[in-house]
């Protein structure tokens, strides 16, 4: 007999499947319900497998509990009830489903023990989060959708293939745990996370998916896409030294991106690029210490840019936009987001007291050794690019004496309740840090707020923010202006989309002018058979082909000759 | 004859805010005898440095990404667009 297996995303899952049909007004409650349930469930077991089952000889694991993976599942359910909360402005029962699917996908994937199953569950993380584009109401979301499927598709096809060169070891090797990246499958599963993270040259779909959805689904994508790429890497290939210049990279180029685009959620997701990019390095170091900062950094900012997110989202709500050169004088129309913003702007760039940065000085910490110095400094000085690009540029724009942004009114309630819910999360781990260490698998005994050490981050804060505004005010910096950057997508979707609708008409040419040449030989051949057999209803004209036919019954004569001879 | 409600800038405020935090952050850092910091961040000023180079690298991106990658000005985001298949 099958016994049920509890794992935490199925509930998710069901419930997908639930609100599809349950009265509309119920659709907060269910997925808040649904996320209750399941966290429940993630807190009442005990560490360990369930009972595995076997499927063609594989064995399948639906649910493995450790602490690596019941942080990462306590951050997406937590996020899931202010995502609920958040929902309630609106009636969209597709896109509700399309989030519980994805939540679903992903802390399944989180707690299975099997790496057919994990695929699976990741794949349909996938198809979630491109479903959850497509019912985005804003322009331009199908063709992102689109754009999402195919990366999607690769990853999938990256894990299959892996996990097929992985199997090929032994039925055994589909447990998940540690892998090899030297081996054929181990570099193929890498690959496919290094999409999943959005890794330098990967990087691209997750602020192309993000600007594109509705305000509730730019917040769920930043909470439930890559994080569970960094969960991956943690348990597949934790001290992989390869990971250490992928990881800096992702902050170097998040960075650039987060204080340069016009557009606050497109650069949102780049913060959360280079905040990934900060665990992906510390994963790639390896320590316990650093296998803690990356968890408790994932955790952490998870909250961060879903406050984040879901503020920029409240601002999207009533202007249609969130970008800042059409944020002027926004705090007077929309004084409660707008201070959510600026809030959710401290949160991401690790301001003391709030959740971030209590992982960061964990990462610090971590990372404070003299062959990491560069990524040291690329975490430490990534904090107050962060703190310039998310926080002080919006909140300038909309606290400028400059006419009101066209908002109307301030966001509905319940979209504030959401933000501030999320908002509630970073305040609460900030400033009792100690329960996010508990929940690290490494033990952790760590003075977050020892004086130097706040006084540190306080100081890097200010310094960026005092001499930004000195630039600012000598007409070095760059005013806010209506612009739009391309990234290393507009080369696919340019000069390489150019090329493939070129090559595309040339092969329909090349097809016709084929399809043209054997109609004409065909009916020519036609023709000519078509001579030759009513040559042969008239076999004594004179023709070639009543002579051909003279000449075959006279061979045929000769062998029966021949052979009665023999 | 009444005034024209003219709004203040809350530019002052943020300035405040940064300074107060830049200053007080450095002035313990300066104070306090058991630097807990990291190669640079070990340096009494240290962390001040970073942020201030955090800052200049903000304004440097924000040039480097217009020059180079930028599409200033509405119609030309469409322009782009269209010819990069791209969503506005």
């Amino acid at each position: 007999m099958l016994a049920l297996t509890p794992n935490p995303g199925f509930v998710l899952i069901f419930a997908a499947l639930a609100v599809l049909v349950t009265p509309r007004g119920l659709s907060v409650a269910t997925i808040a319900g649904a996320a209750l349930l399941a966290l429940w469930l993630l807190l009442d077991r005990e560490f360990g497998a369930a009972a595995a089952m076997a499927q063609m000889g594989l064995p399948v694991v639906l649910l493995k509990l450790d602490a690596l993976n019941r942080s990462f599942g306590i951050a997406l359910l937590i996020s899931l009830i202010a995502i609920a909360m958040y929902s309630g402005a609106r009636r969209n029962r597709f896109e509700d489903a399309a989030i519980l699917f994805l939540a679903g996908g992903a802390v399944s994937a989180l707690f299975l023990g099997d790496l057919v199953s994990f695929v699976a569950a990741a794949a349909l993380a996938g198809l979630a989060a491109a479903a959850l584009v497509f019912v985005s109401p804003l322009e331009g979301a199908n063709r992102a959708g689109v754009r999402l499927l195919m990366w999607h598709g690769l990853e999938g096809l990256l894990f299959l293939v892996g996990v097929a060169f992985h199997l090929s070891a032994g039925a055994e090797s589909s447990v998940i745990a540690r892998l090899d990246l030297n081996s054929l499958g181990g570099a193929f599963i890498f690959a496919a996370l290094m999409i999943r993270v959005g890794a330098p040259l990967a990087h691209v779909w997750l602020k192309d998916v993000v600007s594109h959805a509705s305000p509730i689904g730019g917040a769920a994508l930043s909470v439930f896409t890559s994080m569970l790429g960094v969960y991956a890497l943690a348990r597949f290939f934790p001290a992989a030294p390869l990971l250490v210049p992928i990881g800096a990279l992702m902050i170097v180029v998040g960075s650039f991106f987060a204080v340069a685009q016009d557009d606050l959620r497109r650069a949102a997701a780049y913060g959360l690029t280079a905040q990934t990019g900060v665990s992906v390095a510390l994963v790639g170091v390896g320590s316990p210490l650093a296998l803690a900062g990356a968890e408790g950094n994932a955790f952490a900012a998870i909250f961060a840019f879903l406050t984040l997110q879901m503020a920029l989202g409240n601002a999207l709500h009533r202007l249609g936009h969130a970008r800042v050169s059409g944020f002027d004088g926004l705090a007077r129309t929309m004084p409660i987001s707008a201070a959510l913003i600026f809030f959710g702007g401290l949160a991401v760039a690790s301001a003391p007291g709030l959740a971030l940065f209590a992982a960061h000085a964990v990462a610090l910490e971590a990372a404070g050794q003299w062959d990491l110095r560069a990524l040291w400094a690329l975490i430490a000085g990534g904090s107050g690019v962060l703190f310039v690009g998310l926080a002080l540029r919006p909140a300038l724009a909309a606290y400028s004496a400059a006419a009101a942004a066209k908002a109307g009114a301030e966001a509905p309630f319940s979209m504030l309740l959401g933000t501030a819910l999320a908002a509630f999360f970073c305040v609460a781990i900030g400033v009792a840090p100690q329960w996010l260490y508990d929940l690290m698998p490494a033990e952790l005994s760590f003075e977050l707020y020892a004086p130097d050490r706040v006084a540190q981050q306080f100081e890097l804060l200010g310094a960026a923010g005092v001499i930004y505004f000195v630039l600012l005010a000598m007409g070095v910096a760059p005013r806010a202006r209506a612009s739009r950057l391309l990234d290393i997508d507009a080369l696919y979707r340019g000069p390489l989309a150019g090329a493939g609708r070129w090559l595309g008409v040339v092969m329909l040419r090349v097809y016709g002018a084929g399809r043209d040449a054997i109609a004409t030989f065909s009916a020519r051949a036609g023709a000519a058979l078509g001579i030759l057999i009513s040559g042969f209803d008239r076999p004594y004209s004179k023709s070639a082909a009543s002579a051909l036919q003279w000449v075959a019954l006279a061979l045929m004569l000769t062998v029966m000759l021949l052979a009665r001879q023999l | 004859m009444t005034k024209p409600n003219t709004q203040a800038s809350g530019g002052g405020a943020l300035f405040l805010f940064c300074a107060a935090a830049a200053a007080a952050g450095t002035a313990f850092d300066f104070n306090l005898e058991s630097a807990a910091g990291f190669w640079i961040g070990a340096q009494p000023g240290g962390a001040a440095a970073l942020g201030a180079g955090a800052a200049a690298f903000a304004v440097v991106a924000g040039y480097v990404a217009r020059a180079l990658l930028g599409r200033a000005g509405r119609q030309s985001v469409d322009k782009e667009g269209r010819d990069a298949g791209v969503d506005a």
